[in-house]
């Protein structure tokens, strides 16, 4: 069975992640890229379907875990009756060829003598097929059909049940490699690269990465452990950004609520952008919107809410029965089938996105400009149509308040890049579109009686992505209405001090069974209260926050405070892109990023 | 109306393939990979979804095609009133770095003056997705997601509409070149590469290789065009074979049963393997046996029928709905549910396969062995099993007949490789079990009364599968049980020397064409019965069916003389490699 999800951490090489466990299992690995099939999938299973355990034989008294220093190597220590190990793991940053890819796990004695295993089960396809394994000079070979698994170790291997076995003692000052690389089964297999050597390559450019950030002062490491998780959920070769490095952990531990998230969502990653830009970071930006404009191009009509990480189109959902799922969650799922949906709210991510890499000195081109000028013109036509919102909600298509918000934003900001940019474009036009939206939001998404905006026309229910529209200066925070809805929603969508998506019933979003509270809509709230001078009580919001990250400062999509347990997709961007918006809110004694993105429309209807 | 099946010839580079309609235009184009997405998908929709054509601008008064020589360079020949003119296509050799695919069109002028139309629009992800297009210094540049195009030429392209666009008029003498580069829309864009280069180390290329095959006989030019064939459709990176490079080409016009063949069947690709040992083609059979041994070694418990070109085993079938189908043949397919079935056959098609490449010294070692000896542990628990049968019938999972007959012939190669070849391994033992398999067969697969083998052990409809009988060696062609059953299928299952698949209960011929490679069995069981005269006659009339460059699809309808199904077909095309060498070569009465 399968960890607490706090329990695993990442590593990654920006091609694709593996999750480890405390307890020295690699239950996770997809290769060679983020969406490939897993050939580690315990994590949603068990040990049949797939993991890399490499531990103290015996019984570990203490394990302690951290990231090595602005890395994302992972130091995991053992400390035993006989002696104290360390396991250093991490990916080495790709090689000149894409088609190999590396996973490097040291063991370093520190203490004593320790009595070590190492169990190799490797199952293709999703924990589903065992490999064809022959022994080599340099450890192992695992085949099956396209892929191929070098195993390079000093180590004496032997096989059992289909599971490659070692077992061996470590002293203090010994160290062991063990050197997992996957090539393309019908090519040479690649030659090897010392273990020591891409250690110290990978971690001086991390390190390298990390010092261009300009963030400083007490958030400094929560915020760089986000910046670095972000990093590694993008692609470095297409730009493409995975929402997490999973699929299926549960929402609801034994439900339903499963889905993958190793897809890049326009909302996601342009929510990314905005936290890479706020931090120094932009040649990410810049990528991301080549990407983005490579899958937008041609035609706004189709514009999806999400692609695959290339910027594929189609990615239907299935079901692999032959897994059990997290924690006995089924079904577990790849591909997702909200790639059909339509979700109005991304035509202003992506405006807004765009916007704010201009706003931040990224070279404007013509080619982005006429591409958003085309979705302007789709959007003009199809704002006011039902959508599935945000939380992409499976139900009937209804007017989503935060939708409509995110259609203004939209032409809002291009009004303000015809109007502050020069581009080109008929800002009036556009102005009384902006305006049109507005006044029907105010009119048709707000409740008098109960005073606060509500998740979808006519509806009563609450939404706490309505905490974005101060945030995007749809109006002001100390505007009446905002503050009715942030007291509505502090009100009726907590949790134990967390908040909760949006009301709910069960079934009402079109899927069985509840969720926890939702992490990112916690940071939006401290957000507002920052916005509206609520200084301390934002800070103390942020805290709580940050102590339920775990160990290594890591966050999955959600955080069910009664069992004090993360759920959901992990690590998530999301999360963590909330994490660092909402530090520069509060670093900021006052002009925070929050205000700052309201003020950039001043000229607002 | 679309142009007839008939009507498409295949370009190919062994990456991946293309279909040129008679009138010039590309129809189906899938980049960079057999299996990829088409960004040509007019074949299985309308125009609007994709294609690339390249015609004179009016007045053809007759169209010629050929392939040049023995290469898959393909010419087609536009007379007009204004003159003649050539348009020669070709998929380039892939280039020796990076992962560019190079489509290289030549117009060459050859009588006159012609005036010339080009018409390229791409849609991408199947004929929905419009590309993303800017003017370069070469031409076009589109790119969609993942994919980008250029293409180059020196004619002045007008690039303002939904398709690019040129005219151009072509006089005696000259040529002009349009070169299509697929990359990856994330990577820089590659170099252009000189068509004219590109174009004559291609051709060289494929004489090279062509001039490998050694026989001389009647049959020459038919077998050479088959066997281009099916090296096109072999990968030749990872050795997988296509069973065709389209999908959803429809067995019966306007009907529903069109499928996605651009998969790797095993049955396909060890029959193809036969064909090309006995042409002399070893490399590419050890090319094929390690694409074997990758995907069936370390679980033979979970062999599939067929695999992804690469050996990738799980494809889900999805229904592209904005596609209306070849002739309104709807749902076009992709991907195939196939893989899911259980065919008992396949583990007998493996194992005759490497017992083949042993009778031909090609090197299999210990290695491949051990891998065979798993699978056959497996089949030793599971024959009795019911499976889909050849004919992949996934809602009629049962008792095959040809599956168990494949399943003594597994048995029975396994007892030969150990008794002939000295491999380790209890042969009695597996000698035993083709003796049970054997026996049972002839007793629940055999219907006394009507003297012929049965499709299934509890059905009375009959299945030219069964042709297959004598030609592994079940019977011998003259017992008395296989002439009837011969005899049977020809009453019930041939027209015209044409033979359909199998019938139902009352004996009805499934709606749907004469599949070729059935025919050809036929034709193997006549010589193997010493009948050499009518099967040549039936395998001239199979020659008869090809198109006009010489190529087969799955199926054929007498009726309305056209060729159906997925276009060209590996397996017909193996078929016909294979009677073609039973009629003319010393070991013809050996089969197989």
């Amino acid at each position: 069975m399968a960890q607490r999800i706090e329990d695993y951490a990442l590593i990654g090489n920006m091609r694709s992640a593996a999750l480890v466990g405390r307890d020295g299992s690699i239950d996770w690995l997809c290769l060679p890229r983020f969406d490939s099939d897993a050939c580690f999938a315990a994590l949603l299973g068990d040990r049949n379907n797939g993991r890399w355990l490499i531990a103290p034989q015996n019984e570990v008294k203490k394990t302690t875990r951290c990231y090595r220093d602005e890395t994302l190597v992972l130091e995991t220590t053992f400390e035993t009756e006989s002696g104290t190990v360390n396991l250093i793991d991490f990916m080495p940053l790709p090689r000149e060829d894409a088609n190999v890819v590396d996973v490097v796990r040291i063991v370093e004695g520190r203490e004593g003598s320790v009595p070590m295993q190492m169990e190799a089960i490797i199952r293709f396809g999703y924990g589903k097929v065992a490999p064809w394994v022959r022994r080599k000079d340099y450890g192992m070979q695992a085949v099956v059909g396209p892929d191929a698994l070098q195993l390079r170790t000093p180590l004496d291997l032997h096989g059992r049940d289909k599971t490659t076995i070692a077992e061996f003692t470590i002293k203090a000052g010994e160290r062991v490699p063990c050197v997992l690389t996957w090539h393309l089964s019908y090519r040479e297999g690649p030659e090897e690269h010392d273990a020591a050597d891409t250690l110290h390559e990978t971690e001086r450019w991390w390190r390298d990465w990390c010092s261009n950030c300009s963030v400083e002062g007490e958030w400094r490491d929560p915020v760089m452990r986000s910046l670095i998780t972000l990093k590694a959920l993008t692609d470095t070769e297409t730009g493409g950004m995975v929402a997490a490095a999973t699929t299926s952990l549960p929402e609801q531990i034994g439900g339903e609520r499963n889905w993958d998230y190793r897809y890049t969502w326009l909302r996601d990653a342009t929510f990314t952008l905005y936290a890479m830009l706020l931090s120094g970071y932009k040649d990410e930006a810049r990528r991301w919107r080549e990407w983005l404009l490579r899958a937008a191009a041609g035609d706004a009509e189709k514009l999806q809410i999400m692609y695959g990480i290339a910027g594929n189109r189609r990615l239907p959902e299935q079901e692999l029965e032959w897994l059990a799922g997290y924690e006995s969650s089924k079904p577990v799922r790849v591909g997702n089938g909200a790639y059909t949906q339509t979700q109005i709210d991304v035509y202003g991510e992506v405006m807004d996105g765009l916007y704010t890499a201009r706003r931040h000195g990224l070279q404007p081109d013509d080619d982005t400009w006429n591409v958003q000028l085309e979705l302007l013109r789709y959007l003009e036509n199809h704002w006011r149509d039902a959508d599935s919102g945000i939380w992409e909600m499976r139900g009937p298509p209804r007017d989503f308040t935060f939708s409509k918000v995110m259609a203004w934003v939209a032409v809002d900001r291009a009004v303000k890049t015809i109007d502050r940019e020069g581009l080109d474009g008929d800002a009036d036009h556009w102005r009384l579109l902006r305006d049109t939206i507005h006044e029907e939001i105010c009119d048709k998404g707000f409740n008098k009686k109960r005073n606060t905006f509500v998740q979808y026309y006519g509806g009563e229910g609450l939404d706490a992505a309505l905490l974005m529209m101060p945030l995007v200066g749809f109006l002001p925070p100390e505007d009446p209405r905002i503050k009715g809805t942030v007291e509505a929603i502090q009100q009726d969508l907590m949790q134990d001090g967390f908040v909760m998506r949006y009301s709910q019933e069960e079934g009402s979003d079109g899927v069985s069974g509840t969720e926890s509270a939702f992490i990112v809509c916690s940071f939006w709230l401290a957000d507002n209260l920052a916005m509206m001078g609520r200084e301390d009580e934002a800070r103390e919001l942020f805290e709580k926050l940050l102590s339920i990250r775990n160990d290594v400062g890591l966050l999955s999509e959600e955080y069910d405070p009664r069992t004090h347990r993360q759920l959901g997709n992990f690590p998530q961007a999301f999360s963590h892109v909330g994490l660092i918006n909402t530090a520069h809110n509060l670093m900021r004694n006052k002009a925070g990023p929050a205000q700052h993105r309201a003020e950039q429309t001043p000229d607002m209807a | 109306m679309p142009q007839k099946i008939d009507d498409y010839a295949l370009i190919g580079n062994m990456r991946t393939a293309a279909l040129v309609g008679r009138d010039g235009s590309i129809d189906w184009l899938c980049l960079p990979r057999f299996n990829s997405s088409a960004c040509c998908a007019a074949l299985v929709g309308t125009p609007d979804n994709g294609h690339w054509s390249i015609a004179p601008r009016d007045g053809v008064e007759s169209v010629e095609r050929h392939y040049r020589g023995d290469t898959i360079v393909l010419e087609t020949i536009f007379k007009t009133p204004a003159g003649e003119v050539a348009l020669i296509d070709c998929l380039a050799l892939p280039r020796s770095e990076g992962q560019a695919i190079d489509l290289v069109r030549i117009v060459e002028g050859r009588a006159g003056q012609v005036p010339m139309r080009m018409e390229a629009l791409f849609r991408f992800d199947y004929g929905r997705v419009p590309p993303w297009s800017r003017r370069r210094n070469y031409g076009l540049h589109v790119l969609a997601g993942p994919h980008a195009l250029q293409l180059r030429t020196p004619v002045g392209l007008d690039i303002g509409g939904d398709a690019c666009t040129a005219g151009f008029t072509v006089a005696k003498g000259e040529r002009i070149p349009f070169t299509l580069t697929w990359h990856n829309a994330y990577r820089q864009e590659p170099d252009g590469r000189d068509p004219e280069q590109a174009l004559d180390e291609t051709d060289r290329w494929w004489r090279d290789w062509s001039s490998r095959y050694a026989q001389t006989h009647e049959y020459r030019e038919p077998v050479i065009r088959s066997l281009i064939t099916l090296k096109a459709l072999t990968d030749s990176e990872t050795g997988g074979m296509v069973g065709a490079p389209t999908t959803s080409l429809p067995e019966h016009p306007g009907g529903k049963k069109n499928y996605d063949y651009r998969f790797t069947w095993l049955r396909d690709a060890t029959f193809t393997l036969h064909a090309l040992i006995r042409s002399g083609y070893d490399e590419e059979a050890r090319l094929w046996r390690e694409w074997l041994l990758r995907v069936s070694a370390g679980h033979p418990e979970k062999l599939q029928p067929m695999y992804g070109i690469d050996g990738e085993w799980r494809f889900p079938q999805q229904r592209l709905d904005w596609l209306r189908g070849y002739d309104n043949s709807r749902p076009v397919h992709i991907g195939n549910q196939a893989y899911q079935q259980r065919q008992i056959d396949a583990y007998g098609e493996i194992v005759n396969a490497v017992y083949s490449a042993h009778e031909h010294d090609l090197d299999m070692n210990e290695e491949d062995w051990t891998a065979q000896l798993r699978l056959m542990e497996f089949l030793e628990g599971h024959w009795r099993e019911a499976g889909a049968g050849i004919w992949e019938l996934g809602s009629k999972q049962s008792d095959y007949t040809h599956s168990k007959v494949m399943a003594w012939v597994a048995a029975d190669r396994a007892a030969k490789t150990i008794e002939r070849f000295g491999f380790k391994g209890d042969a009695a033992r597996w000698r035993a079990l083709a003796d049970t398999i054997h026996q049972e067969v002839c007793e629940r697969g055999y219907d006394a009364t009507r003297n012929t083998f049965l499709q299934r052990y509890d059905s009375q409809a009959l299945d030219a599968a069964l042709l297959r009988l004598p030609i592994v060696g079940f019977l011998p062609a003259d017992d008395p049980r296989i002439v009837g059953t011969i005899d049977a299928i020809r009453k019930e299952l041939t027209q015209d020397g044409f033979v359909w698949r199998y019938s139902d209960w009352l004996g009805r011929r499934t709606s749907e064409g004469a599949f070729l490679i059935c025919s050809f069995w036929l034709a193997d069981d006549l010589i193997l019965l010493g009948r050499r005269d009518e099967a040549r006659d039936i395998f001239e009339r199979l020659l008869s069916v090809r198109s006009d460059v010489g190529l087969l699809s799955e199926q054929y309808d007498p009726t309305s003389q056209r060729l159906l199904g997925n276009m060209p077909q590996a397996f017909s095309h193996v078929g016909l490699i294979n009677t073609a060498h039973n009629l003319t070569l010393e070991q013809s009465n050996k089969g197989n």
